[in-house]
This record gives structure tokens, sequence and C-alpha cells, in this order.
């Protein structure tokens, strides 16, 4: 299972990511990498080197969960929007 | 004074490090920090930070030549902590507030071009109530593209220890004692609940981010592709807020929580107690308390109420989470409740075992309170008297003790279960012993009970030895 899942894993990372590379496409390939760690993970260097791991899973990271506070931003603005449409109504005699 | 010990707890960081010269408080901004320095007083992020209580505010020294004059840029006087305390001093609710703070200045600093560079929870310490950023120059300005630097920082001096203290005990924020660095990830998660991988937050920054560790480990940066953009990064700390914020301790009923409530004294011993102790506050009239077993900070609040500087020491942390709620809600800025185990206070820890310093170290207070406490240690821990008397010689100048003889409801309880080896725990064996170290200045039985409250000042040294033994070691906790 685990040496299926690194193939799987080798496969996505090969993937040549210009011809559709759409937003869709991008996070794709980040929920499957994420998916995988769960998987799988060597034991190789952690010890010593925390840091880059890291700092390369919040690259990750990152961009996957900037999706979710784009909609979150959206979504405040038209909770703002609607919340300031409704007192004005009220306040209007 | 003592440069080299003041110094030991800042050494790692080559943009500057703090010093004392005549018994104040100050940091070197060394001239490689220049650029990042003036980008945090110019760009106005220094302002807004002290404006809203996030950072400590600092005066420039000109006239003072500095330690280290070759690669000094500029000499700042901080204004100072009186007691410096640590992440495993903390209640649950100090380090969730101390972790929000620092995800607030994070975001502060990001609308002002610049990023935290380091997230140590060493950083924070309490002032007026609530946490602060005591190191200026924690701040860099942000590179295009790069990631935080301090996310894992974060992650594991914060999220990490209130995840464990969140979702499997409370007691395990014991562990940021043995790991100075923060609670290393794979053992975080290997402690979680399996509930917490459902957690998208908690599966993410902890779980996920254990096991990026390890994947990415040895990897090659310069080979990656991914930047990181502004919005990734406001995305990142709003995460890590969203997950702070969920995170929640509701302490069960504890023993001492409701000790006021179940305790054998009667209405009248409790008011009169009260009424001595503040009888005797009004007679020493000290700058700063500390109380010893304060439980939830009843009897403290009465030295806070006359604008002493309360420290409330328990061994509880559900009386310390409740100490410190109440003292939130009520905006009673003078009392810093604390975690602490008087048979095992914290230990002097890092590195030449004095980056972070013991109990002892820190002390001595101006005056020590010890109320229906004496019991617990010579009774329930067989600490004998003269070592408790010897104890508290050495970590204050004067001391309001409470004796609990033997008759006393509560010491019979301790003593219902063991053979009574306690010979010398009486009145007179307890006034002998203290003598030797302190002159007794006044005592009072407590009305309604077999009690007696003392009011006693420290023999040897006299209060402005104390002071200036006292000065430097307070403050020097300061990175």
């Amino acid at each position: 299972m685990r040496k299926m899942m690194k193939a799987f894993l080798r496969k996505i990372r090969s993937c040549e990511p210009v011809k559709i590379e759409t937003r869709a496409g991008a996070m794709f390939r980040m929920i499957c990498l994420l998916l995988c760690l769960l998987a799988c993970s060597t034991k190789a260097y952690a010890y010593l080197d925390p840091g880059t791991g890291s700092y390369l899973f919040q690259m990750i990271l990152a961009t996957f969960i900037a999706v979710f506070f784009g909609v979150k931003l959206y979504f405040n603005k038209i909770k703002h929007f609607f919340k300031k449409f409704l007192s004005s109504e009220k306040n209007e005699p | 004074m003592n440069h080299k010990k003041s110094t030991l707890s800042s050494f790692r960081d080559p943009s500057g490090f703090v010093f004392y010269r005549d018994g104040s408080l100050y940091r070197q901004v060394n001239a490689i920090y220049k650029e990042d320095y003036c980008h945090l007083m110019d760009s106005g992020l220094y302002q807004a930070l002290v404006d809203s209580d996030l950072l400590i505010p600092h005066q420039e020294i000109t006239d003072l030549t500095p330690p280290n004059p070759e690669i000094s840029y500029k000499i700042i006087q901080p204004v100072p902590i009186l007691f410096i305390s640590y992440p495993y001093e903390w209640c649950f609710s100090q380090l969730k507030d101390a972790a929000l703070n620092t995800l607030s200045i994070q975001k502060r600093a990001l609308d002002f071009g610049m990023t935290l560079k380091d997230c140590s929870a060493y950083n924070i310490q309490f002032w007026k109530g609530k946490p602060v950023l005591i190191d200026t120059l924690s701040f860099e300005r942000i590179q295009a593209g790069t990631p935080w630097v301090a996310y894992r920082q974060f992650c594991q001096h914060f999220l990490a220890p209130l995840a464990l203290m969140s979702y499997t005990d409370v007691r395990l924020s014991q562990l940021s004692r043995i790991h100075l660095d923060g609670i290393p990830l794979d053992l975080a998660s290997a402690l979680l609940p399996l509930m917490t991988r459902f957690r998208p937050s908690l599966l993410f920054h902890i779980h996920l981010h254990a096991k990026g560790q390890r994947y990415f480990a040895g990897k090659d940066l310069a080979r990656s592709r991914r930047t990181m953009t502004l919005r990734s990064h406001l995305a990142l700390v709003d995460s890590l807020e969203s997950a702070v914020k969920r995170l929640i301790w509701q302490p069960r009923r504890s023993d001492w929580i409701s000790y006021y409530q179940e305790c054998t004294y009667s209405q009248e011993a409790l008011e009169h107690k009260a009424a001595l102790l503040e009888d005797f506050l009004d007679e020493a009239k000290p700058v700063g308390v500390w109380d010893l077993g304060a439980n939830t900070g009843f009897l403290s609040r009465l030295a806070a109420e006359r604008g002493i500087s309360t420290l409330c020491f328990d061994m509880d942390p559900a009386a310390v989470e409740k100490n410190y709620l109440d003292a939130k809600e009520n905006g009673q800025a003078g009392i810093l409740p604390l975690l602490l185990d008087l048979v095992n206070p914290s230990p002097n820890i890092g590195w030449e075992n004095q980056e972070r310093l013991s109990f002892m170290e820190r002390a001595p207070a101006d005056t020590v309170i010890a109320l229906a406490l004496i019991h617990h240690l010579a009774i329930s821990n067989n600490v004998p008297l003269s070592r408790i008397a010897s104890f508290f010689s050495r970590i204050c100048d004067r001391l309001i003790i409470e004796f609990v003889p033997k008759s006393d409801p509560q010491v019979s309880t301790l003593l219902k279960t063991r053979r009574d080896i306690f010979p010398d725990y009486t009145k007179e064996g307890f006034e002998r012993e203290f003598m030797e170290f302190f002159q007794l200045i006044r005592s009072e039985p407590i009305r309604d009970s077999l009690r007696i409250l003392y009011l006693m000042e420290k023999r040897e040294m006299g209060r402005e030895g104390f002071e200036n033994q006292g000065d430097e070691r307070r403050t020097q906790g300061h990175v």
C-alpha cells in the first residue's frame, strides 16, 4: 500500500504542470500531496532538519487554505453588505 | 552586576542582546539589524503595536556606551517587566491569550511589510495583566514569496501545547519545561486523540505538519518553485487564529477550586483572617507580594486592591485558570496568577542551565504570603520546619504566614491515613525554627479557629540589600 502511494505521489509530482494548470488542477495536486503525507512518510533527516520540512509543507498548505480564505473574505463582504443594507433600511423613517 | 548572566537568555539572536547597566535593563540593537529596526520604527508598526498593548514600549538611549560598540547601532531601554514568567508556569487561558497576541502581531506586521522572524512563547510576558511581546528585535522585512519562518515555532510553542492541554490532559503543559523549543510535532501528534484528526485545523497544523516535516526533511529548498503570496500569509495566520480560538479547556471541579466553599473555616474565621491580612499588609506596606498557595486568589486580591503588585502561585491548574479569568474579567491588572509546585519549583534550564531561571533565582519578593500552606509542606510532604523556615528566608524580606496546628480539622484529616512522625510540628516548634531566620513583628490568633497569623521580618539582610539583589534577576528573562 505504502509503495503504491509512493508511486502515485511520484506520478503526481512528475506531471507536466503547465499544460492544464488551472486553479482546480493545482488544488487537486495539493490535496493529493497532503493526503499522501498521511499514508507515507520517511524518517530520513526529520530529526536533524525539521525546519526544511515545515518550510516546504507550509508553502503547500498556505496555497491550499488561501483558497478557503478567499471564499471567507468574499462571504464576509456579502454578509457585511447585507448587514449594512438591512440596518440602513431599518433607519429609514 | 553580572553582565554574563544577564545576557544569557538573549545570546541566540544576532540582531542584538539585553544587558544591565546600573541596575537598569537595556537592549543593544546591532548594526546588522539596522534596516529592519528602522523599518519597524519608521513604518508606524512600532507605534501601532504599542498603542494596542501588543508590544513592550521602549525609548532610545543616546548617552550610554554600548557593551559592544563595534557592532552596535543603537541602545534602547524597554519598560522593565517586574517578574519574568515562563510558558510552563501559565494556565491554559494565559497560553491561549499569548498565542492570540502573537498572531495579532503577525497580522499587523504583515500590513506594514514585516513579519515575525521568531515566535518563541518566551518572548511573551504578562504586563499590566495582558500578554505583550518583549522582544523588539523579533521583526524583519518580509521577502516577496518567502514563507513564514516562524510557522513551525508557533505550532510547537503554542498550538501543540494548547491542543494537548485541551484534548489530552492539561498537565501536559509541563512538556514545555522539557522541550525548550516547543513540543515536537510528532510527539504532539502521537499524544493527541484520534478525534483531533477530524478537526481540519489540527489535522493540518499538527498531524500533517508532523508528517510533512518527515516527508520534506532533507529536500533541496532551492528546487522548490513554490512561492507564498501575501494572501497565503494572511490565510495561514487566519487559519492558526481560528485553530487557537476553537481550543477550549473546561476545568473539572478540582479539590482546590472549591476549597473555600468546602473547607472547615467558619465564616467568622475567614472574615477575621481577611481582616488580619489587611492589617498586616497596611503595616508592612509592601511594593510587591507573592502569595504562595494562593488558590483562586481570593485573599491575594486584598493585596492587589491596595495597588500592590501581586503574584499568585498555586499548583492546581484549575485554580490558576479561574484566578486568571477572574482577574481578566474584572480588569485586575495587578494580579498575575502562575502555576507552581512548591515542592518541585521551576528549575534552571536551557543553555548552561541559565537560559530560563529557576523560581529561586527569580526571588526575592518583598513580602511573601503563605496562608494555610505550612501543613501541606510539613505534613503532606515531610519537609521539616527548619527547612521550610530556611526556604522562606531565601525568597522574601517579610513573611505573612499562617500556622495551622495539629488539632485543626484540616491537619487531622491529613494525619488520618498516616503515622504522626511530626513531634516538632507545634506552635512552639514553629516559632523556634522561624525565629532563627526571622524576627516577629506581630502574631494574632484567628477567631473561631485554632490557627495563628504571623507577620515576620527577615533578620540578616536589610531591605536595600534585597532590592539591589533582586533588580537584576527579576528582569533578566528578557530575550
